[in-house]
């Protein structure tokens, strides 16, 4: 990763900048569409995001956190936008980025998900309020620390870990343990 | 209940991959005191999430031409290297080393002139870029097309590029990042294929030192004319690459006595095959600056090192020629990699005056 800042930034090196692009694009646009009202916005937000970031490529000498960087940076523009459009610039508005949910099929007893809990699971994390599910999805998706998603969000790691917390027992609390196990017994 | 929101918490932090060797051992007990949970919780970890909404590649693409787009007209401060009739295109960092020892000829002004006084009318400019062995360089064509020219190659494109349709020359290696125009096909004149595409990024490799023309398409689509052998037509998948051979006219000859490496057809559609262990692909590592061979003879390996080095080399030992070699390397020097080579297969060399001896 680091690979492709130091091309884009000293060799300006325009397939090393689409690369990062397309590599963040994704988890970026879901990220804005949950401070934006519609997922056009999400997607300005985002393109408005990375032109900034080529032209004030030399900037990215400095970057230590890329995760931090990008997704704060998304942040700001999506905050910038709802002042502009006259709404609050409070952040977390958007309960209608929906997620679903798979099961790893890695190995045999990860099929013993079953579809109705997969089911339960999917409609319960979309229950979960917007700030705690955005906490779950940040870091069960995609992959950030607790660090990196308290910096991101402004709270503090101890928010992030109780949001956590919250999460993990309302779904835990969904999954019906004897309907997988029951056929063992 | 004390008990239970600690057991959260720390379940939490384990999702996250926060957990103390101390706080891991806690967590076991608890879980133990509490099978239920510790079976919930083994399920949980075993789905992913996926956010729907998520644009499609289609969507990606267009997306990124847009900033691309936002970027070109963000004023001239902005505007990224290019290579112009009137200036040298600008190189930095790693490109600038290799540079040094290039020479990107701007043949565009003598052409006119020698067309002005021979035709007189309509004449068209064609810009050359040419690298030197032993050097790359990089060029955004008028219509936004990204080329990354690889070592002793040329590519021409003509002044009325944008406007009379899209066609370049190109001898040598290019990776392509085209422009997608719906209405505006690119054309790539190879000396043995044309290569006609919408919007895509591949590899064109069209030495004429080598045995083949070879077209590896990463993305989108394209279509390969071959010029002789009754101007087929090939449409390339993406991860195909194709190889035509570059003197079809010499080697079609009926009955010609093949030795074994000449038996490798005329014209062959393979797939891209990624590297051991790794998500990047061989037809186009030199991008990223890396020298990959794939089970090449040396006599082979010889021409493109030439070319990657800007060196000459000469080895006069018949069977070690024929020899052949896979491996890779990144960022190495000349006598890093022919000191690999030569753990591989005995021989020995020394580099006098920019010039390789191997017995």
């Amino acid at each position: 990763m680091q690979d492709l800042l130091d091309k884009i930034y000293r060799d300006n090196d325009q397939l090393a900048f689409r690369q990062l692009f397309l590599q963040y694009s994704d988890r970026l646009i879901v990220f804005a569409a949950s401070l934006l009202p519609s997922r056009e916005e999400a997607e300005e937000a985002v393109s408005d995001v990375f032109v900034k970031i080529w032209q004030n490529r030399a900037g990215l000498a400095t970057v230590r956190n890329l995760n931090t960087y990008l997704y704060t940076a998304v942040r700001n523009t999506a905050c910038n936008y709802r002042i502009r459009a006259g709404r609050m610039p409070e952040m977390l508005t958007g309960e209608h980025i929906q997620v679903t949910v798979n099961a790893m099929a890695a190995s045999p007893e990860d099929m013993l998900i079953s579809k109705e809990n997969l089911r339960k699971i999917e409609s319960a994390i979309n229950l979960l309020p917007a700030r705690c599910k955005l906490i779950f999805r940040l870091v069960k998706e995609d992959g950030l620390k607790y660090r990196e998603v308290a910096e991101i969000l402004e709270v503090s790691i101890n928010t992030v870990n109780t949001q956590m917390a919250i999460a993990l027992k309302k779904l835990g609390e969904v999954i019906d343990i004897r309907q997988h196990f029951g056929w063992m017994e | 209940m004390e008990q239970h929101e600690r057991l959260w918490e720390l379940m939490a932090k384990r999702t996250a991959g926060a957990l103390s060797p101390a706080e891991e051992v806690e967590l076991e007990v608890l879980l133990e005191a509490s099978p239920e949970v510790a079976r919930q919780q083994a399920l949980l970890d075993k789905i992913f999430l996926q956010s729907t909404g998520k644009p499609t590649p289609e969507r990606k693409e267009m997306l990124l031409d847009r900033i691309m787009g936002d970027i070109a007209a963000g004023g001239s401060q902005e505007a990224l290297p290019e290579v112009t009739e009137d200036s040298l295109p600008v190189r930095r960092g790693r490109w600038r080393v290799m540079a040094a020892a290039s020479l990107v000829l701007l043949l565009g002004a003598a052409m006119a002139l020698y067309l002005r006084s021979s035709t007189a009318t309509n004449a068209v400019v064609w810009s050359t870029v040419q690298t030197r062995p032993g050097s790359k360089t990089r060029i955004t064509l008028p219509d936004g097309t990204l080329v990354m020219l690889n070592a002793g190659s040329t590519l021409s494109y003509p002044s009325n590029f944008a406007k009379s349709g899209r066609v370049v020359k190109l001898t040598g290696e290019g990776y392509f990042d085209v422009t997608r125009m719906p209405n505006d096909p690119f054309v790539i004149h190879t000396h043995t294929v044309d290569i006609k595409v919408l919007g895509t990024t591949f590899n064109v490799r069209a030495y004429a030192d080598e045995s083949h023309t070879e077209t590896a398409l990463i993305s989108g689509a394209v279509e390969v004319t071959v010029k002789d052998g009754g101007k087929q037509h090939i449409t390339l998948s993406p991860k195909q690459k194709l190889l035509v051979a570059n003197a079809i006219a010499d080697t079609v000859k009926p009955a010609t006595v093949a030795r074994p490496d000449d038996l490798k057809s005329l014209i062959v559609l393979e797939s891209i095959e990624k590297e051991r262990g790794g998500a990047e692909i061989a037809e186009t590592a030199w991008v990223e600056n890396r020298f990959v061979y794939r089970n090449e003879t040396f006599l082979q390996l010889i021409k493109r090192m030439e070319r990657w080095y800007g060196i000459t080399i000469e080895c006069h030992n018949q069977s070690l020629l024929q020899t052949s070699f896979t491996g890779n390397v990144q960022g190495e020097s000349l006598d890093q990699l022919l000191g690999m080579l030569k753990q591989t297969k005995q021989f020995e060399y020394n580099i006098t005056a920019g010039k390789v001896f191997i017995h």
